[in-house]
């Protein structure tokens, strides 16, 4: 009896998909020139689709259906939401898959990551009920990274995963799920409309199709996008840079930290190492002067004398005088050749404080070789941030050159008063802190069971340090079984090398070799 | 349930296609000759829907560039769909409308549900056109068993696809773990021959064997010593239920094979389709479920995920078997923070009658991957651009650019023996260093590339189970009786039973 029943709904449904597929109108097509906004495409589907569960008093974690509220946006097909009973989670919507604009940028990913957002201020703005609904065909709860929990997000009744589809936003990946059939029929229809994703022709107004990039130096990366505004303001994301720098670390198979020294403050003060001028001239050692200004031209150096004259000269970098030594290991000097000596016969001497700056590079799951410590390599990549800095990202072996083999880069030696978010230049530099004796610290696997990081923190002159082990860096026990608990490091006293960052607005140094470890 | 509505839904959709009158898509047509100058002459739009994400997107990017080279009037759309259950059946909607594309990426039972709408233009006239073609030179370079895949849709074995992105199962192991844990004083690296280790500066250099193999049986020995280990003895009751010795990722793939490692049967072209229900393939289930229950063994499904590379990367696992085009998934960073892993064959049994199986004449590993299809098209000349283009995509030129950029093994004999690909699997680079002013060769093989040389060395014990409406399904349900059996406490001979009435 059941089979007849169920041959008989199949003989139903069979012949009323042959009646609606065949008699279809095709879909309209859209202006093939035209840039769309959201409120100009037609999204009949979503429209006519109405969300009719029962989800009052329901959690999403324990019931597979229930309200939620908007935590915070990721980007098109992610957003962080609280549960009924309170629980942070985030989701990834079933069956859509937008295009990336955080690890990577892909045309149309910012537009995607937008509607969303917008869609999701929009509800916890004007209290829109916002529902997850688990799949009722495909029992899968989390997707394969086994840390995000799968859902169709319904906001204010509309299904925003169908939405995002007849958007143009996204092609599906619903098959086997209970929206499979409705998901496909957008999709058809989206294509035919033929904007976004399915046109080959129309740009994204916000995806840098450039292939070479603006050059870089990592100072004006750090100084242009690593503030808190540019931070806050996701400045210039999806920019196509070009950098330059000498890989400190490595952090899990495709990510990178790099750091560049570049030209700092030049100091030129007076000297007795005898200075050729280029008629052939030398000139003798004065005494001390003040601060002079200068910048690297393509003739050579230009010097200016800042505070205490208006002369300029121009001045041609040589050699270390003999006898010299760098003041540190940041400031080193070399003997100059003057092309005008100032009134007095005053020789300038440059000392130069070379600063360093450092940059994290983000190639996600990937293996990228040309990543070794000590190489210096330069890359394209796009503008990108993550955890209150900039970061670079859409990174792969096949963007990243090597220019040279074997570079050494020691890392510099800080105290507890270096350890200040208002250090933001130092962001991303190798950094070394000893004698730490650790006091307090907290597993991340507490919220995510799937991330074995931890941090550890010391505290030092009445000031926190973090250090973060990352998920990406094993830390090993005497039996052979790896660290996730911070409390295996307490009452230790550490020496530590990481990268100085930032996240949620703390700093840490974060440890990403085993062997940055001394305890 | 779910499989069962999975096929119903299937099911409707190619009953809808093959009820609806195509709106002229289905024409025959004889093959027009352009002449000589054929490849300037033709003008036409190509549409080819794929699965692909973004970066192989860019790939076949460059591979449309380097077409348009030679066919300067055909333009080439490629459009990614998605997933590929999904790209099935939105080619399977639109095949009514006649909005179908020109070609496609498509697995063989995606192609079978096509045929069902005579929607599918075999390829052998155009294969063996005068002008149009590939000499029998360019044919036999196919590797034989991607190129036999095209044509077992039938008994007359009429081509229907030719290879595209190609890959197969090999198994990873945590070399670190196997070099620390040692047996009356030698490590397991070293009593396993999978290599020799010199020691620098206190870390382990290892030096692979290149015909490194473990068997099941070895496999076993080496669970054994895991989880006798001092490390494992450490855990906590409950966090031994998150270990093991030895998972695999697709519990499908795990059925299929051990099935045919046993000796048995898994389905065909002839009825009964689904044959499964052997003695064998029960004797390999029940061999999995007792080195299960010892806590030596586990699929993903023992961690809660889809793949068992999380638990492997978290050292939960000490090998696993995944994709070779997965690779990656398996590869947790650095070694000089994370761990080294080793990539070793597919195990195969020494002795599998100890087990109840039926020892087969050789090997058994997976073949996976897709293929590329033409479909019937109204307009000629769109469909033999079509063509023109499935014989670029599987040329010797761009199936170099494919394999070298995309981690899926060549689909021709000359690429995989060509110099330039020898190259890519050493990672062989040549610097020009800034700092000497040298040029300096190193070798720096990607981790998908150390997995591609060993996966090619199973070339030669490739399977492919046969494809018909449906057999996709069938991996569905053989997947669920496989969790039923190890996680759901159901009998064998009622998983099986269970399995058979979903099918049916």
């Amino acid at each position: 009896m059941k089979t007849r029943k169920l041959l008989s709904l199949l003989l139903f449904l069979v012949l009323g998909i042959l009646l609606v597929g065949c008699v279809k109108d095709e879909p309209t097509p859209g202006d093939k020139d035209k840039i769309y906004t959201d409120d100009e495409i037609p999204t009949p589907l979503t429209d006519e689709f109405k969300f009719t569960k029962d989800y009052e008093g329901k959690d999403f974690i324990e019931d597979g259906i229930g309200q939620v509220t908007f935590v915070s946006h990721v980007d098109g097909d992610t957003t962080i939401f609280r549960t009924l009973k309170g629980q942070v989670i985030t989701v990834r919507y079933l069956g859509i898959d937008t295009p990336e604009s955080t690890y990577k940028v892909e045309p149309w990913g910012f537009a995607a990551a937008k509607f969303v957002k917008k869609v999701m201020e929009n509800a916890r703005d004007n209290d829109i009920p916002i529902v997850l609904q688990a799949d009722e065909v495909n029992s899968q709860r989390v997707d394969s990274t086994g840390k995000r929990y799968l859902a169709w997000v319904w906001v204010g009744g509309r299904l925003i995963n169908l939405e995002l589809v007849e958007q143009c936003y996204t092609a599906t990946k619903a098959a086997g799920t209970m929206y499979a059939s409705k998901m496909i029929e957008a999709s058809v229809a989206a294509e035919a409309f033929g904007t976004r994703i399915w046109n080959r022709t129309l740009k994204d107004p916000e995806y840098d199709y450039s292939v070479v990039g603006q050059s870089m130096s990592l100072q004006e990366i750090n100084e242009q996008y690593n503030t808190v505004y540019s931070v806050a303001n996701e400045l210039d994301k999806g920019k196509r840079v070009r950098i330059q720098g000498i890989v400190t670390r490595k952090l899990g198979g495709g990510n990178a930290y790099i750091q560049q020294q570049v030209d700092g403050h030049w100091h030129i003060g007076l000297t007795n190492t005898e200075v050729v001028a280029t008629d052939g001239s030398s000139f003798p050692y004065i005494g001390e002067n003040g601060n002079w200004f200068v910048e690297e031209t393509d003739l050579g150096i230009q010097a200016q004398i800042g505070e205490i004259g208006q002369n300029a000269y121009e001045v041609y970098v040589d050699s270390l005088p003999d006898g010299e030594t760098p003041l540190n290991q940041y400031v080193w000097a070399r003997r100059i050749t003057v092309a005008e000596p100032d009134e007095n016969n005053l020789i300038p001497y440059i000392v130069r404080e070379n600063k360093w700056y450092g940059l994290y590079l983000y190639g996600g799951y990937q293996d990228v070789t040309n990543f070794q410590v000590g190489r210096e390599i330069y890359t394209t990549g796009t503008i990108g941030y993550f955890g209150d800095a900039v970061q670079v990202t859409s990174i792969n072996d096949a963007t990243v050159q090597i220019y040279s083999l074997n570079n050494e880069i020691e890392p510099l030696e800080i105290t507890a008063d270096d350890f200040n978010p208002n250090n933001r230049h130092m962001l991303g530099l190798l950094v070394k802190m000893e004698n730490l004796l650790i006091v307090d610290g907290y597993n991340t696997k507490k919220n995510n069971p799937s991330n074995l990081g931890f941090t550890i923190e010391a505290k030092v002159n009445g000031k926190d340090i973090n250090i973060r082990i990352p998920n990406e860096t094993y830390i090993y026990d005497d039996k052979g079984n790896r660290v996730s608990d911070w409390e295996y490091f307490e009452g230790k006293t550490l020496d530590v090398v990481g990268i100085m960052s930032i996240f949620d607005g703390e700093l840490q140094i974060l440890v990403a070799n085993q062997n940055d470890l001394t305890y | 349930m779910r499989k069962f509505l999975s096929l119903l839904a299937m099911l409707i959709i190619a009953i809808a296609v093959v009820g609806c009158t195509p709106r002229g898509r289905r024409t025959e047509h004889e093959i027009e000759d352009l002449g000589p100058d054929y490849q300037t002459e033709i003008s036409a739009t190509v549409t080819f829907w794929h699965a692909m994400g973004q970066a192989n997107q860019g790939v076949i990017a460059e591979i449309i560039t380097e077409f348009n080279k030679e066919y300067p009037n055909i333009t080439v759309v490629q459009q990614s769909q998605g997933g590929y259950t999904d790209l099935r059946d939105k080619i399977l909607t639109t095949l009514s409308s006649g909005n179908n594309p020109t070609i496609a990426q498509t697995y063989p039972d995606h192609v079978a549900a096509y045929l069902q709408g005579k929607a599918v233009r075999e390829l052998d006239s155009y294969i063996n056109h005068a002008r149009y073609g590939m000499t029998q030179e360019e044919i036999d370079d196919f590797i034989t068993a991607y190129y036999e895949e095209g044509k077992i849709y039938d008994t007359k074995g009429t081509l229907y696809s030719l290879p595209f992105n190609k890959s197969t199962e090999v198994m990873f192991y945590n070399k670190t773990w196997f070099y620390n844990e040692k047996v009356d004083g030698v490590s397991l690296y070293e009593k396993y021959n999978l290599g020799t280790v010199e020691v620098v500066d206190e870390k382990p250099v290892f030096t692979d064997n290149p015909n490194a193999y473990l068997s099941w049986e070895d496999i076993i020995e080496i669970c054994e010593v895991y989880i006798n280990s001092e490390a494992y003895q450490a855990l906590s009751s409950d966090d031994k239920l998150k270990h093991a010795g030895f998972a695999a990722d697709s519990e499908a793939n795990l059925f299929i094979t051990l099935t045919q490692q046993f000796g048995g049967e898994y389905t065909s072209l002839e009825e009964p389709r689904f044959r499964f229900d052997n003695p064998q393939s029960k004797s390999a289930i029940q061999w999995f479920f007792d080195n299960k229950e010892a806590g030596l063994f586990g699929t993903s499904t023992k961690f809660g995920t889809d793949y068992s590379s999380d638990a492997f990367k978290a050292g939960q696992i000490q090998m696993t078997i995944g994709s070779s085009a997965g690779a990656n998934y398996n590869y947790p960073g650095d070694p000089d923070s994370t761990f080294h892993v080793g990539i070793v064959p597919y195990p195969q049994f020494e002795d599998v009658t100890k087990y109840g199986g039926v020892q087969p004449d050789k090997g058994q590993v997976i073949q996976q991957g897709t293929n590329v299809t033409l479909f019937k098209c109204t307009d000629p000349m769109e469909e033999l651009a079509g063509w023109l283009f499935i014989r670029f995509l599987t040329s010797y030129k761009a199936a170099m650019i494919w394999a070298t950029k995309t981690g899926y093994f060549p689909i021709r004999q000359s690429v995989r023996s060509s110099q330039e690909y020898e190259d890519f699997l050493d990672g062989k680079k040549l610097i020009l260093d800034a700092n000497t002013g040298e040029w300096t060769t190193i070798y720096e093989p990607s981790f998908i590339a150390k997995t591609m040389k060993v996966g090619w060395e199973q070339r030669n014990i490739f399977y492919t189970s046969p494809a018909f409406p449906g057999s996709s399904d069938c991996r569905d349900v053989v997947e669920a009786l496989v969790q039923a059996v190890l996680y759901g406490g159901v009998s064998i001979e009622q998983a099986y039973e269970d399995a058979l009435d979903e099918l049916e």
